[in-house]
């Protein structure tokens, strides 16, 4: 009798530990994705892959894209390496709050929509002699090119960077690593001169 | 101490058992929206479901028949709203379609700032008709809006755009819901600013702050953060924190926010206004200000002139997603889109756009904070007591319903393909998500692509996008 009540005291000990995580999960996620989203985008999302303590999830999290990659995505993510940031402009990638704009900017001209995969930009490369244009999140375009059996892709300011390990497959996209910081084609902020509307 | 342990078993279950439902009753909450969302409101007198912001809740209200369809403009792709029966004001109220709109949304722009004296006449009977403590905030928005809401009413479902047209419509007859919802706190902020706001406009305004509403210049009292212009802010820089206490509520940010805003050793962040303080442990002084809204420029205020020459950009689409028309000018600084009287240079709209640096940490401009995600997200990003969900071009925004300010992006969104336009520039790489690719892939008869929960179908001849084949996403 004693071992029976033993075993339901631990047991409903058991259940009040994970009652309690369960709803330490739930606050933890009061910013994040809701859990249909959660649901969506799988267990093994590109947030969830990125090293954790990388300059590209600060910069991430400063811009608020940390939860966008947490959710069903699905992106193609080009990864600039730690030491890539390290060669940017003095103060153009600080991840503090006055210069999320430009993060915002830089960031989202190195997501595609969807899944493209290294053999999807080198086939597109070789349909388009040579080259291949590539859509990105924030409204700019890259090109990609092959350069000595390396796929490279070239900003709009000429700023290359080469793949160096591509295809990282996650539940709501790829990542491909790149040696270099891609900027967009414009200033985050600031008046843009652009083309008169449509008529 | 057998009695002991089943005592220490009961109670410990006892604490478990309201623990491990909660969140079971919170996503129960949830599906109701989610399935009211879905349906589009199924229907239903008065409140009908669909548009979430105001919804009546997961019970359907009877009858209306609404059903969605998806719709896409020039870009981005919006869900619309075709209501049924007595659903139809309702479902125009909801209506957010804004690619492709051109004459209907310039046209109800322009009723905007032009209303006609009847209709002003109307929106002061209805003033006088209201009571209650909502009514400095009704006001605001009614003396702006007003007018074309009367029309609106008048005209039935024909107007299809103009957001602020459909909030007022929206806030006409369901009550305010955002304010219901936000309750005591919205009102006593609110109620503060105003009086604050007053002491602000005799300062600064002099004998012309008679005119203005809750001490603001319309446009500015409109946005519901403040009515300081920009210009005074920056007064502010090296002032003491109490320089701004003095005729503005300041707030520290709630938990849900601070992370966006940490505080350090050196200084920490208080907001109030439309702007962000940054200020100096040590002595309390404003070391720098942030804006919060969108560039800087609110409705109801002038652009300078060489923003006039700053167009619209042409990459993303924009450009087309926002045309000229008549009278109505589309500008594009700082991250969003002005929409502005070509004449006056008057300040008549505001679109904020994520690619464009407008984003997290930053206020929702209040006359966007209504439920319009597109169908396709919908039962992913459903509006919950903690964080609401908004779309702009770019992406969809999670925000904190009680502050409004944008505290993550949920999704990105590109400018979106409709069927029988030319595969855009920069999609020739094929992109379909790994599991339809068994489905989905390319050949000499069909090309497939991914765009904003859709897999599309172009003919390699014609270059066209022929078809949606696939829904990944509902």
């Amino acid at each position: 009798m004693k071992s029976h009540a033993l075993a339901l005291g631990l047991t409903a000990a058991l259940l009040v530990t994970a009652a309690c995580t369960k709803t330490g999960g739930a606050d933890e996620n009061r910013t994040g994705q809701t859990p249909a989203a959660q649901k969506a985008a799988g267990t093994k999302t590109i947030a969830a892959g990125l090293a954790a303590g990388s300059k590209f999830v600060a910069a991430a999290k400063t811009a608020g894209l940390d939860q966008t990659l947490a959710g069903p995505g699905p992106y193609t993510v080009f990864v600039p390496e730690d030491a890539a940031f390290d060669k940017a402009p003095a103060g153009t990638l600080d991840p503090t709050p006055a210069n999320r704009p430009q993060l915002t900017g830089v960031l989202t001209n190195l997501i595609l929509p969807g899944t493209v995969l290294v053999a999807d930009i080198d086939k597109t490369i070789d349909a388009g002699k040579g080259k291949a244009v590539l859509a990105t999140m924030g409204g700019g375009t890259l090109t990609a090119t092959k350069e000595n059996g390396k796929t490279v892709l070239t900003d709009s300011k000429g700023g290359k960077a080469t793949i160096t390990k591509g295809d990282e497959q996650f539940t709501n996209g790829v990542v491909h690593e790149i040696d270099a910081v891609l900027m967009p084609s414009k200033p985050a902020s600031g008046p843009a001169v652009g083309q008169k509307a449509g008529k | 101490m057998t009695r002991l342990f089943l005592a220490a078993g009961v109670a410990a279950l006892a604490i478990a058992a309201p623990v491990t439902a909660k969140p079971g009753g919170g996503h129960g909450g949830s599906g109701g929206q989610e399935a009211a969302a879905s349906r589009g409101g199924g229907g239903g007198p008065g409140n009908g479901g669909g548009g979430a912001k105001f919804r009546g809740g997961g019970g359907g209200h009877g009858k209306g028949g609404g059903n969605f369809a998806a719709v896409r403009g020039g870009g981005g792709g919006f869900a619309a709203f075709r209501g049924g029966g007595n659903g139809q004001q309702q479902a125009s109220a909801r209506q957010q379609f804004r690619g492709g709109q051109g004459k209907q949304q310039a046209f109800a722009r322009r009723q905007r700032f032009r209303g006609g004296h009847a209709n002003q006449q109307a929106f002061a009977r209805q003033q006088q008709l209201r009571g209650g403590h909502g009514n400095q905030q009704a006001f605001a928005r009614q003396q702006l809006r007003g007018g074309h809401a009367n029309q609106q009413a008048l005209s039935g479902q024909q107007f299809r755009g103009g957001r602020d047209q459909q909030q007022a419509l929206a806030r006409q007859q369901f009550g305010d819901h955002r304010f219901a919802q936000t309750n005591g706190f919205a009102l006593h902020r609110r109620s503060e600013q105003f009086r604050v706001n007053k002491q602000f406009a005799e300062k600064y305004y002099g004998e012309r702050g008679r005119g203005l509403i809750g001490g603001c210049p319309p446009g500015l009292w409109a946005k519901n953060n403040g009515c300081m212009p920009p210009g005074q802010a920056q007064r502010l820089l090296g002032a003491p924190l109490s320089a701004v206490t003095g005729f503005a509520a300041v707030n520290q940010l709630s938990p849900a926010m601070s992370y966006l805003y940490p505080d350090t050793p050196d200084y920490y962040y208080r907001y109030g206004d439309g702007y962000l303080y940054q200020v100096n442990r040590s002595n309390n002084v404003i070391d720098s200000l942030l804006p919060l809204l969108a560039g800087g420029y609110l409705p109801g205020q002038y652009l300078p002139n060489n923003y006039m020459s700053s167009y619209v950009p042409a990459d993303y689409g924009f450009n087309t997603f926002y045309p000229d028309y008549g009278d109505t000018c589309n500008r594009y600084a700082n991250g969003v889109v002005y929409q502005v009287d070509c004449y006056s240079g008057m300040v008549e709209d505001v679109v904020p756009l994520y690619a464009g640096g407008y984003g997290v940490g930053q206020l929702l401009p209040s006359s966007s904070a209504y439920y319009n995600v597109p169908y396709q997200y919908r039962s992913l990003y459903y509006d919950t007591p903690d964080s609401n969900y908004w779309y702009a071009p770019g992406a969809i925004y999670q925000y904190d319903p009680r502050s409004s300010m944008i505290t993550s992006v949920a999704a990105l969104m590109s400018p979106g393909f409709s069927i029988g336009q030319p595969l855009p520039m920069g999609y020739d790489a094929y992109n379909v998500p790994y599991d339809y690719r068994a489905t989905y892939y390319d050949s000499p008869t069909a090309l497939y692509r991914y765009n904003n929960g859709y897999i599309y179908q172009v003919d390699p001849a014609t270059r066209l996008v022929t078809a949606i084949v696939a829904s990944l996403l509902t």
